[in-house]
């Protein structure tokens, strides 16, 4: 059975008078449709593995999604997890209905690269959505790993060569040596915007 | 740690292509930025700024023809490093 994907992306298109150059505006709406998506599949379907992809805008969430994960048996939520109470409220309803739990959190090699892309997309949002995501999506991957141990983790490197978006896969030989990882990419918004200028 | 290169199941995706089309119209993007010796005018894949200038507003003249003629944007950033205005030039 192909993934389900849930994407806030593809919710906005739904909305009536959505305008790609204006998809900052409609945020908000979407989120909440797909969150009643997630609520609803996750309950009802037979499903049992969730995959949560996140990690900051432009990092290349949604095509790893397309690249490696179509085939998967699973629910597949595509977000950022800019915010713990986000995550905690979605893994507390897999975690209710039994569903075995995945994070693929993609972190761009180069978070230049990743503004240049957020910039040159047709989906236009405001900078700070972007210096927010990176910044959050990565304080909330640590509240994960040290509150949900029952998360499965994937790091996952994006990275852009020869005009190709690219994957590798951080291994690291423990939850512990994950955790130290993830504390040194940690990174507020002032440090984001520092690093895209 | 080491890193292991992920084999894509799915290659050649219209996902993977819009986002190169992105990073190539990104990348023609204009930038005016506070410098030293008043104003900068920057394409974003640059390393260096095409021009400066003692005001801004000649700065964002410059940076408009360029992108007019690049079909391209504008971006206007503060002292913060954060924008403050962007400027639609028949981007496409």
């Amino acid at each position: 059975m192909p993934a389900v994907i849930i994407s806030i992306d593809d919710f906005k298109e739904r909305i009536e008078g959505y305008s790609p150059e204006h998809a900052g505006e409609f945020h908000v709406r979407s989120a909440k449709m797909a969150d009643q998506e997630f609520d609803k599949i996750v309950k009802d379907s037979t499903f049992g593995r969730v995959i949560f992809l996140a990690g900051g805008s432009a990092s290349g969430k949604t095509e790893y999604l397309h690249t490696y994960l179509l085939g998967e048996n699973a629910i597949i939520f595509d977000s950022t997890f800019s915010t713990t109470e986000g995550a905690g409220i979605k893994i507390e309803k897999a975690r209710k209905y039994c569903k075995e739990t995945e994070l693929h959190f993609i972190i761009p090699d180069d978070i230049k690269r990743a503004f240049t892309a957020f910039l040159g997309r047709e989906r236009k949002f405001d900078d700070k959505v972007f210096y927010t995501t990176h910044s959050h999506s990565r304080s909330t991957l640590l509240w994960i790993i040290n509150n949900y141990p029952e998360v499965d983790i994937k790091l996952i490197e994006s990275y852009y060569k020869i005009n190709e978006l690219r994957y590798k896969e951080i291994q690291l030989q423990n939850r512990k040596s994950m955790l130290e990882y993830i504390k040194s990419i940690q990174y507020d918004i002032d440090e984001i915007v520092k690093k895209v200028v | 740690m080491t890193k292991k290169e992920l084999k894509p199941k799915n290659p050649n995706n219209n996902y993977l292509k819009s986002y190169s089309k992105a990073i190539k119209r990104g990348q023609k993007i204009q930038q005016v930025f506070p410098h030293r010796d008043g104003w900068a005018v920057k394409k974003i894949s640059a390393d260096k700024a095409s021009n400066v200038f003692v005001n801004k507003e000649s700065a964002i003249a410059k940076a408009s023809e360029i992108a007019r003629n690049q079909r391209t944007e504008v971006l206007i950033y503060n002292r913060d490093g954060k924008i403050s205005k962007r400027i639609l030039c028949g981007a496409k």
